[in-house]
């Protein structure tokens, strides 16, 4: 009985940290389903939404629920500028230049981030209380309940998103085939601009969810982002539905190899897989089916 | 003839040089540069030869110091063997790393490098009794090179480090020279080019393309070698991102798949920073916003604008 409880506890853990996973890498799906970009700073989007949410409920006293939304917000539109500035002009040029424009920006974010917020890590003001709740002899903070909720959400306004707006079908239609899109009366630029804040806004959203739980630092999307990558490449590159199914996989049996086997070789799991799919399956555990 | 002439004059310069510059800090600046000429030279040759972006680079760099200082230190093996072993172990690295991995073109083969250096890097931290873990070695003698007479030449200082420095980027560049221009310098343009047009000649590409990354990454490991006898410390921080990113600028935005553009850029990206100082903490921004602006206005390169100029002025 104890085993189960404790294989109970671990599956719990995982699936909440596999729904950060799972934000993270739907956002880098987009970002390359539709435009063809290895976003390399998709960890720092993440670390500025947890810095935007911080800032938004210690400074100006709003309500956390709504800072988080209004930091979703700030990222998508900083997403867009450096869609425009950084990304737009390289499209043409090939994978090379644009994954190192990607890695500028990753230095340019971490260390803008060093100096204004400082080394000391900090954590989000959370109006949950931090006291486990007991179901069924598992034991789950409120933190971790609301990530996991906030998450389906988030993920459940997605589909909605992509399958039901106007935006959400020129999107379809973009990563299908951007020419004849472009053909049929769709303003190539709006749906880039867009689909890069979007991409952006979900690691902001993931980094605003665990703010409160952990701790927030600029350094904080360094390793996230390598596991969101394997995500997405198990997942198979483009694949939106792959790559919800890998993060939580991933997220879970991550938690169970550091419950029952080691924690010090835990992040290496991740990367593991990666290069087993890479090299065994390189269009990912579930294919590649392009944005549905 | 002009040619060979530019080059001794710019050899006598080279050699002067720390003579010209005598406050040590100088000095420690010119040895890191020639460190780092090493390590972009080695690899321009995956990112500007074949192609491929690598993002695993840092993984050779530490991989050639801690082979270095624990064959040294632990094994007992004179520093210039410990040295040639700690290349070799790097290129062995990086075939057994490379031959998986070079299946995989563009962001999967730069996704699954970064990958492989993530895992050695843990490797490093959590593997205790060989690479001592965070706390890293200390106290890695310099070389000594015993001459007549019972006195010996001991590679301590700055000035000396850079002359022997020296001596490896020279070795080094002049055998980078022979491959760019013999056969197999040939087939990794074509690879680079156009992998099925090769093969359809009769190219092995995947043997090219696995025979590129073992020179590149000894060239690497080899300036992780002289990197930890120089400084005489390390620590698993030589596999981050600061290792990842700044040779990367330094052949990108130099010029990649030239000679000369690396070494441009190795210098000016190992000096820039010490300019920066005045902006002490903004140096990295600046850094990040360098590389940036480098891949958005210079696509060729330093170099590549250089050439541009003169063909213009040649012209004229």
């Amino acid at each position: 009985m104890d085993f189960v409880v404790q294989i109970a506890q671990q599956l719990t853990n995982g699936l909440v940290i596999g729904v950060i996973y799972t934000l993270m890498a739907v956002g880098l799906t987009i970002a390359f389903g539709i435009m063809n970009v290895g976003n390399f700073a998709q960890g720092e989007f993440y670390m500025l939404g947890a810095v935007a949410t911080f800032f938004l409920v210690a400074t100006l006293e709003l309500n956390y629920f709504l800072s988080l939304l209004l930091s979703g917000l700030i990222i998508f539109a900083l997403g867009a500028v450096v869609e425009f500035l950084a990304i737009k002009p390289l499209q043409s040029r090939g994978f090379m230049p644009l994954i190192l424009s990607t890695l500028g920006l990753s230095i340019f974010f971490q260390h803008m981030a060093l100096i204004l917020w400082g080394p000391i890590p900090r954590s989000i003001p959370s109006p949950l209380s931090r006291k486990p709740i007991c179901l069924f002899d598992i034991y789950i903070t409120p933190q971790r309940m609301l990530i996991f909720v906030a998450g389906i959400l988030i993920i459940l306004a997605l589909y909605l998103l992509i399958k039901k707006t106007k935006i959400g079908i020129a999107m379809r239609a973009v990563a299908k085939d951007s020419n004849t899109a472009s053909l049929m009366g769709i303003n190539i630029r709006r749906v880039h601009l867009f689909s890069f804040g979007l991409s952006c806004s979900l690691a902001a959203l993931g980094g605003g969810l665990i703010g409160p739980l952990h701790t927030i630092s600029p350094m904080m999307g360094e390793v996230p982002v390598i596991k969101a990558f394997s995500v997405v490449i198990m997942g198979g590159m483009g694949n939106v539905q792959g790559a919800i199914a890998a993060g939580f996989i991933l997220g879970v049996v991550e938690s169970m190899a550091a419950g029952f086997i080691s924690t010090s070789y835990k992040d290496a799991i991740a990367f593991g897989i990666m290069i087993v799919v890479l090299l065994f399956r390189p269009e990912g555990i579930f294919g590649k089916q392009g944005l549905k | 003839m002009r040619s060979r002439l530019h080059l001794i004059a710019f050899l006598l310069i080279v050699f002067a040089l720390p003579l010209l510059i005598r406050n040590p800090y100088g000095q420690h600046i010119l040895v890191m540069s020639g460190i780092f000429v090493l390590f972009s030279v080695g690899l321009n040759i995956i990112v500007g030869f074949l192609g491929q972006l690598s993002l695993g680079h840092s993984a050779y760099f530490g991989i050639g110091a801690y082979a270095y200082a624990i064959l040294l230190l632990n094994v007992g093996i004179p520093w210039f063997l410990s040295l040639c072993l700690a290349v070799m172990i790097s290129g062995l690295f990086g075939f057994l790393i490379g031959y998986p991995s070079l299946r995989l073109k563009g962001p999967y083969f730069a996704i699954v490098s970064l990958a492989f250096a993530m895992i050695i890097r843990l490797i490093a931290v959590n593997w205790q009794s060989l690479t001592n873990g965070p706390m890293g070695i200390t106290g890695i003698k310099p070389p000594n090179i015993p001459l007549i007479g019972g006195r010996s030449l001991c590679f301590d200082s700055a000035l000396s480090n850079y002359y022997l420095i020296l001596c490896f980027v020279i070795l080094g560049i002049f055998v980078l020279h022979r491959i760019r221009h013999s056969r197999a310098g040939d087939t990794f343009d074509a690879c680079r080019e156009n992998e099925e047009l090769a093969q359809s000649v009769g190219i092995n590409t995947s043997r090219a393309k696995i025979v590129a990354l073992i020179i590149s990454t000894m060239f690497i490991g080899a300036s992780g070698g002289l990197y930890a006898q120089y400084v005489t410390y390390i620590s698993p921080e030589i596999f981050g991102w600061y290792y990842i990113a700044t040779p990367l600028i330094m052949v990108i935005i130099g010029g990649a798949g030239t000679i000369a553009g690396p070494i441009i850029g190795a210098v000016i990206f190992t000096f820039l920073p010490e300019f920066l100082r005045a902006l002490a903490e903004y140096r990295l921004v600046i850094f990040g916003l360098i590389m940036i602006v480098g891949v958005l206005f210079m696509p060729e390169g330093m170099y590549g604008i250089w050439q541009k100029i003169s063909k213009v002025k040649a012209e004229k």
